[in-house]
Parts: structure tokens; sequence; C-alpha cells
């Protein structure tokens, strides 16, 4: 097999996978209202984009829009709330973004968000002037503040 | 390795020196509950936070009556400037918020606040801010049979238990923005093993645009460059061997400074990049250019092993696009450096990523250039397919190709390598694998038997051979 061909085929290969790829939709939403998103009382945002959420809680932004720094806390991997806001916020399934947060700390860049049970995840949100966190609709959410998810 | 015995000392003092420098560690958390703490210690109903110095001296004496109408004129005092803090709270916080520990700090410390102090919980001490100390670790075991008399990979004639990698990574959070990450690991292959450090290096996130990091750094290079040894992260056993199995396209780390960050965001697209500058190691397995030198040199054997080099004055790069709601990723990446034999070497590739909780797709290809000339060329195309969340088959193909200039006449499959894999996956849970594998290769590019190889036996040697591995991989 000449080297030529063989390089034209991996492209092609690349370019059909490219192009499946970008027709694919993201996994959309199938929990949408099976969690709710709460910040501390002293971040003024009242609502804030699922895209932003998403990068927020991936570590890849570090601030909220208004500036206000963004520490969040995730549910334990085997909650069903975490997967219902991992496949809503971040199209993926909470396995998938296990594989995502394996590669970030295994290359050295970023470590995952601490996981804690929900009461202890309103507890941080409540006492962390930046805290952010996911909870199930009925949680008892006082002194912290319910924001809103946008499209 | 003298020169990693070093760094790992040099990185061992460091971190001795930054616990030995007092405020240094932990230095964000004691801020961030220093009110809060100092708060809820006033708030503490011991007669240290009395109001009255006086009655704190002498607490079991009764009070006079002109002392208890001095006391109460405090109290009234006090209850007034905390009334005026709390609505100066309220204006500026907008309608009547719950008290965060931000609020609650601002309030002056040493103020006696009863109507505050009960809403800061002591436990808060416990919410810091940064983990100061993490750890992460990954554990890869692997047995492999070749059919033949010739190595591949993880395999070997008589079969290879052996093949071990074990690591740990340690990442310090000196402070929020600075972090100091060591990666320490065991790795064990044909009755041989080593301890090694294989990264350790400082980052300091300036921001989300922009990264800083020094030391020996994982390598940004394609899909699998930063994750060796970190077998969850690949489908086979091993990573294919056309990219990062010594023929130079692929080095696992870079010594020197180094730059990263998002380079842009859109609503759907996200653009990440990676630049650095420094020294490279070069871990090749060339057999042609073995017997080429062996032949000139009217040598009747050659010993068949893998070489490592330095590569110095060393940059290079990385450039990503991804999609990240839908999986997809691809981009280009290169870098460039001086061996000390060869002159400048350079390599150049590109991948592209499909990987969704379903699917699994994967190429990437690239040229390390010598002096000129196109030294090697390599490719891959791996797929999976998750039939459930345990099961999950995988393909692979990959190809790569040697261009040595030489006037030894040396058999065309020492310079050519063609791998055709299958497998299948069972995945315990996502921090846990079991991986079946089984290869056929053409070609004795990275195929051949290791150690003396009597040079009139070159065209004996099978061209062909498969292999077949079993191994486990977790992370934790």
């Amino acid at each position: 097999m000449k080297p030529i061909q063989t390089m034209t085929r991996i492209f092609m290969v690349c370019a059909v996978v490219l192009t499946l790829a970008l027709q694919a939709g993201p996994v959309f939403a199938q929990g949408r209202g099976a969690y709710k998103v709460v910040v501390n009382s002293s971040i003024s945002i009242s609502s804030i984009s699922r895209d932003e959420l998403s990068r927020v809680f991936l570590k890849k932004a570090s601030k909220f829009h208004d500036g206000h720094s963004a520490m969040p806390v995730d549910l334990p991997s085997s909650s069903g709330i975490r997967d219902a806001f991992s496949r809503d916020v971040h199209g993926k399934p909470t396995t998938a973004v296990e594989a995502y947060w394996q590669q970030q700390v295994f290359s050295g860049r970023e470590v995952p968000p601490a996981e804690k049970s929900e009461g202890a995840a309103i507890d941080f949100v409540r006492s962390n002037s930046n805290g952010i966190a996911y909870v199930s609709p009925g949680a008892d959410t006082e002194g912290t503040k319910v924001i809103n998810v946008t499209d | 390795m003298h020169s990693k015995t070093r760094f790992l000392v040099a990185i061992l003092l460091g971190t001795v020196l930054l616990l030995s420098v007092p405020g240094v560690m932990g230095q964000e958390a004691k801020k961030d509950t220093q009110g809060n703490t100092e708060i809820a210690k006033a708030a503490a109903p011991t007669s240290s936070n009395a109001p009255s110095a006086t009655a704190a001296a002498t607490p079991l004496a009764p009070p006079s009556p002109e002392e208890f109408n001095e006391l109460k004129e405090q109290m009234k005092q006090l209850q007034a400037l905390v009334q005026e803090q709390q609505a100066q709270l309220e204006r500026l916080k907008g309608p009547a918020p719950a008290p965060s520990s931000e609020a609650a700090s601002a309030a002056p410390a040493s103020t006696p606040t009863p109507a505050l102090a009960p809403q800061i919980p002591q436990d808060t001490v416990e919410e810091q801010p940064i983990r100061p100390f993490k750890i992460g670790g990954f554990a890869n075991w692997a047995y492999g049979k070749t059919n033949n008399i010739n190595e591949y990979d993880l395999g070997a004639p008589q079969g290879r238990y052996d093949n071990i990698d074990m690591g740990l990574i340690l990442t310090l959070g000196v402070l929020p923005s600075l972090n100091a990450t060591a990666q320490v690991s065991f790795q064990s292959a044909n009755d041989q093993t080593e301890t090694d450090v294989d990264f350790a290096f400082v980052d300091w996130k300036v921001n989300d645009k922009f990264t800083v990091r020094g030391g020996q750094v994982k390598n940004p290079f394609g899909l699998y460059s930063e994750y060796l040894g970190v077998g969850t992260v690949y489908p086979f056993n091993d990573v294919p061997q056309s990219i990062y199995g010594g023929t130079t396209i692929g080095k696992e780390f870079y010594r020197g400074i180094g730059v990263s960050g998002i380079a842009f965001t859109t609503r759907k697209w996200e653009g990440t990049y990676d630049l650095f500058f420094g020294g490279l190691l070069n871990d090749e397995l060339n057999p042609a250019e073995l017997i080429s030198d062996a032949v000139q040199n009217g040598q009747s054997t050659v010993t068949i092993d893998g070489l490592s080099e330095p590569i110095r004055q060393a940059f290079g790069g990385r450039l990503t696009v991804a999609r990240p709601d839908n999986g997809l990723r691809f981009g280009v990446n290169g870098h460039s450096g001086m061996s000390p034999d060869k002159g400048r070497m350079v390599s150049v590739g590109a991948f592209a990523s499909y990987d969704t909780a379903k699917y699994l797709l994967r190429a990437e290809f690239g040229n390390a250039f010598e002096s000129g000339f196109v030294h090697h060329s390599g490719a891959y195309v791996e797929a999976g397919y998750k039939i459930d969340r345990h099961w999950q088959p995988v393909f692979r193909y990959e190809w790569a190709r040697e261009g040595l200039v030489t006037p030894v006449v040396i058999p065309d499959s020492f310079k050519s390598h063609r791998d055709i894999g299958g497998g299948l996956d069972y995945w315990v849970n996502p921090k846990a694998v079991l991986k079946f594998s089984y290869h056929h290769v053409d070609g004795n590019m990275l195929s051949v038997p290791r150690g003396d190889l009597d040079l009139a036996s070159l065209f004996a040697i099978p061209k062909t051979t498969d292999m077949a591995t079993f191994g486990l991989a977790f992370v934790f």
C-alpha cells in the first residue's frame, strides 16, 4: 500500500467523522426541571445560560458573567439529580463528564469540583460567597438564592 | 535519570520551602474564613465577649445600679449601631436577602453582633475555597503474547506478564490560582522496572484565557500524549504505536515554560491553545537505521533496542477546536528542536475525535521530519461503540512508514508498519475497565526481535505478527 493512498484514506475517514459530528446535534435535555440551581445570596445574578453554567461546572470559566467568582460543587456521581443536570447542561451523562475530568486531572490541568451530598452542597453555597450548586427541586434552599437556567 | 532526580529534589525542596513559609499555605482559606471565625468568636456567649470590660474583669461581682445603667446605655448604642449596619447592608444587597458570609464578614469583627452572629455557622471553617492537596492515581496491567519471534508493543513471544504502569498524581493548591503538580510512576516491562518522576510543574492561572506552566510538563501533542499510561482514556491496552510508539512523532513531555488557555468561545464552539519552549526527549525504535549503521560499520550482528536522546531548543504547540456539547474535537499540533546528532527535528500532526457516551471515533496523523526529509509518517483511526454501560467493542487501524535514506539494502518490511486490531472492553464502571484485543501486524518497523540479531538472517524474520493482549486499567 502506498503511503499517499493511505494518507488520503485517513483524510477521508477524518472528513466523514467531522461531517457526521457536525450534523449530529447535542444530546439534548432530558432533565430540565429535575434540578434547581442555587447560588450564594451575595451573588447578584438571577439567571444563567446553560452554556455558562456548563463552563462554570467544567471549570472553564472561573467567574460569572457579572465578574463574581464562581466556586461550584457537584453532587456525587451516583446521584440521579447530577445525571439529569449533566445531560441537560453539559449535553452528556455523568459518565462522560467523569471521563472529561479524568483527562483534566491526568493532564495536570484542572481538578473537578468537590462532590458533596445535597445537604452539604446547600450548606456550602450558603456559607461560601462564591458558591454555586444544583439540587433537587424539593430541596430546602433557605438562605441561598435560586437562579433561572436559560437557553 | 540523574537530571530527573535533581528535578525531583528541587521540587521537594520547593515544596518544603513553601510549607515552611508561614501564611502561604492555606492563605486563601484563612482569608475566607477569618471574618467568620472572628465573628463567631465574638458572638460566643462567654464573659470575654460581654460588652463591658469592667463586667468581664469582675464576672462574679453584681453590678451596681450605676454600672447597670451604663451597661444598658451601651447596649442600646450597640443595638442602634447594628440596626444601622443591617439597614446599610440591605440597601446594598437589594430586597431582603439572606445574609452571606461575605456580608457578615464585612461587619467589624470586634463588634459584638448578636443579630448577625447566629447566622454564621462555626463549621464553615471546613468549607475552604481550595482543597490544598489532592491526589489521584492510575494503574494498568496487561499481558501480551505474539505468535512468533517478534516483539511488538506489549507482546513478546513467550508472553509478557509484567506490563505494569502505575502512577500517582499529586496537586498542591498553593494559592487559588497557583498549583504545583507532580506525577510519580512505577513501570515494569520485560523484567525491567523503573520508578520515575514523570512530571513536576507549577502552573499559575492568570485567568481563564492564560495559564503559565513551568517544569517538566506533559506535552500537548495529539490526543494521547498527556494521558500515556492512563488506560481508561484509550480503548486498547496501549496507545497507537504509529504515533506514540517509537516513531518519534509524539513525545511525552517537555521541560521548560508553557502557556495555555481558552483562545475563544462561542455559543457552540470553543478553541484552546498550548505553546511551550524548552527541551524534549526523543524515544525512538528504529531498526532500519540500526541495521544500516551496523552494515556500514562491517558488523555481523545488530542490537535492536529503543533509543532516547534529548532534544534541545525546542518549541511547539497545539490548537484545538471543540464542540463540547456533542463531543467533537479536532486540531493541529507540532514541535521542533535540535537533536545533538541529527540536527533539527520537526513533528507536525493533526487529529480529530468524536467522543460521546456511545460512540468513539478518533483519528490522527503525523509526520516527523529530520534534516529536510520525512523521517517517519504515521496515522491511525480507532472506533468504539458502547453496547450498554459495560460492553464496548473497539477497532483500530494504524499505519506508519519510515523514509530512511541509506545506501544499504534493507528489507522494506523494516521501514513499514500496519496494525489492524479489534477488541472488546468491559467497563466495570467509568473508572475501571478490562480489555481484550487481537492485532495483526504487517511489517517489522515496530515489530521485531529484540536484542542481538544476525544481519544474515534479516530476510528470515517473519514480516507479519499476530498479538493478543489482555489487561485491566483503573483510576482513582
